[in-house]
């Protein structure tokens, strides 16, 4: 029962209208006024944060996957790797942004960020493929 | 309370999150968030706090995948 559940989530997941934010930087009104970053940089540190919750995100959803036996050991660290890869495109955004190279840091992050929306709709493709055997 | 920062991230994470993993995980970024904000957090805090979630998510989403067989 978990199991149909998790894969009619995961193929609505693209379809909701939450969903459709993921391809683009949303903004963040308010966000930090007491920072010390100029709004170049505030930008840019959203930038990250939101790829790092996505990051998040993708990471319990293939421990679930998991945990529930969908995917394989082979699946799931496969996946796994690749966010592991993300995250580490990610600090290098962050770096950048820490070294006040805040057009770099932006560019970077929203480029890991479209990578990272790609493997979120791989897994939900998989997921469809395990669900229908 | 101001919930601006915390609002912004629960557009972007909310469909994802509350589809796949359910409400109560979505719940736990927010509210750590929320938690931070109230306490006068800035930008910078706010933004460790999230990577150290992305790599908590990560080791247990590891240690899930380790102890398969």
């Amino acid at each position: 029962m978990i199991h149909t559940l998790r894969i009619v989530f995961l193929s609505l997941l693209f379809l909701l209208p939450g969903c459709g934010s993921l391809g683009t930087v949303q903004p963040t009104p308010g966000a930090a006024a007491s920072t010390a970053l100029p709004e170049a940089g505030k930008q840019a540190q959203l930038a990250i944060n939101e790829a790092n919750v996505t990051l998040t995100t993708a990471a319990a959803v293939i421990r679930g996957n998991i945990k529930d036996q969908i995917w394989t050991k082979e699946q799931a660290q496969g996946y796994l790797d690749k966010v592991k890869l993300y995250r580490r495109d990610v600090d290098r955004a962050q770096e950048a942004v820490d070294a006040g190279n805040f057009i770099n840091a932006a560019g970077q992050a929203n480029a890991v960020r479209s990578l990272i929306v790609i493997l979120h709709r791989e897994v939900a493709a998989q997921a469809r493929k395990e669900g229908a055997k | 309370m101001s919930q601006s920062k915390a609002g912004s991230i629960a557009v972007f994470a909310d469909a994802l999150i509350s589809a796949v993993v359910g409400k109560l995980e979505r719940d736990v970024i927010i509210a750590k968030v929320q938690e931070l904000e109230s306490s006068g957090a800035n930008l910078d805090d706010i933004s460790k706090a999230i990577r150290k979630m992305r790599d908590e998510a990560i080791d247990a989403a590891q240690g899930e995948i380790d102890k398969a067989r």
